[in-house]
């Protein structure tokens, strides 16, 4: 029985380690697609004379 | 769009896969007698060695298509590959050695597989060690696509070490079929595609990232050019 309440524990904890590692991915996503387009506007500016 | 739809079936499927890894798989697999623990990081270990060497396989065909065409694409898509590869192989090694330690007392022994997978973490830490090392990216890509289609040779010899030579490796799936119950098949399987999909996530992630990191090094350079 108790390690079945182990399993739960177990369960949640790395329910929330994976929620943290998501946020910070589509964090991080968010991010490079602000940077994607900074660069986008700096090879535009550079191409011009 | 494509993306968010690649990034919230990832985060379904690898919640689905730990439900059914703590809460469905059972906590003893048949004729072992390792820690329940043990047994549960099972799953993670099988889920993260099937996707090294999917890594690895996509790191193999990108080098060959690189050292055909000369084409830049296909060196950011082996290098990003590489890295995911590399990653998954330490959690391979790092969930094996627990489980070792549980199941045969100890953490490490030089087992045929345990050494072959030892071999190809650092083949492909040395590949992203020359990749930081060259500076010039035509000849980095040359170097790493040799590196890499070499490396991935080493792929199948892990798969086959458990049949070809004399190992204390536990062999699951085998020609006819798998070697445990229904309920430990489905974790598996379900900890597969979970893997695979949070593979492609990642990789998608990281070609857009080297995408950004070579058009600021272009701009950089013509911004020396010009003055």
């Amino acid at each position: 029985m108790s390690e079945h309440v182990g399993m739960y524990y177990l369960f949640a904890g790395t329910t929330v380690a994976w929620i943290l590692i998501f946020a910070f991915t589509q964090k991080m996503r968010g991010n490079l697609r602000r940077l994607e387009e900074a660069v986008r506007l700096l090879q535009e500016t550079s191409r011009e004379p | 769009m494509r993306r968010e739809w690649l990034a919230w079936t990832t985060f379904l499927l690898v919640e689905a896969a730990m439900a059914l890894n703590f809460l469905y798989a059972p906590n003893l697999a048949p004729g072992e007698q390792v820690h329940p623990l043990s047994q549960h990081l099972f799953y993670i270990h099988v889920g993260a060695a099937w996707n090294a060497a999917v890594a690895f396989t996509v790191v193999f065909v990108a080098s060959i298509a690189y050292l055909r065409s000369r084409d830049l694409k296909w060196d950011l898509w082996a290098a990003a590959s590489a890295e995911i590869g590399v990653v998954f192989t330490a959690v391979t090694l790092l969930t094996g050695t627990i489980w070792a330690k549980a199941a045969w007392g100890v953490w490490w022994t030089w087992d045929p597989k345990l050494t072959t997978t030892l071999i190809l973490w650092f083949l492909f830490v040395a590949y992203l060690l020359i990749r930081e090392s060259v500076t010039s990216p035509d000849t980095r890509a040359v170097y790493s696509a040799v590196l890499g289609i070499v490396a991935f040779l080493d792929v199948p010899v892990v798969f086959l070490a458990a049949r070809w030579w004399s190992s204390i490796h536990p062999v699951v799936i085998t020609g006819q079929g798998f070697l445990m119950p229904p309920s430990m098949v489905l974790t598996m399987v379900t900890g597969f595609v979970a893997f695979t999909f949070l593979y492609c996530y990642w990789l998608w992630h990281r070609t857009a990232l080297a995408r950004v990191e070579r058009r600021l090094s272009e701009l950089r350079a013509r911004r020396r050019e010009d003055i």
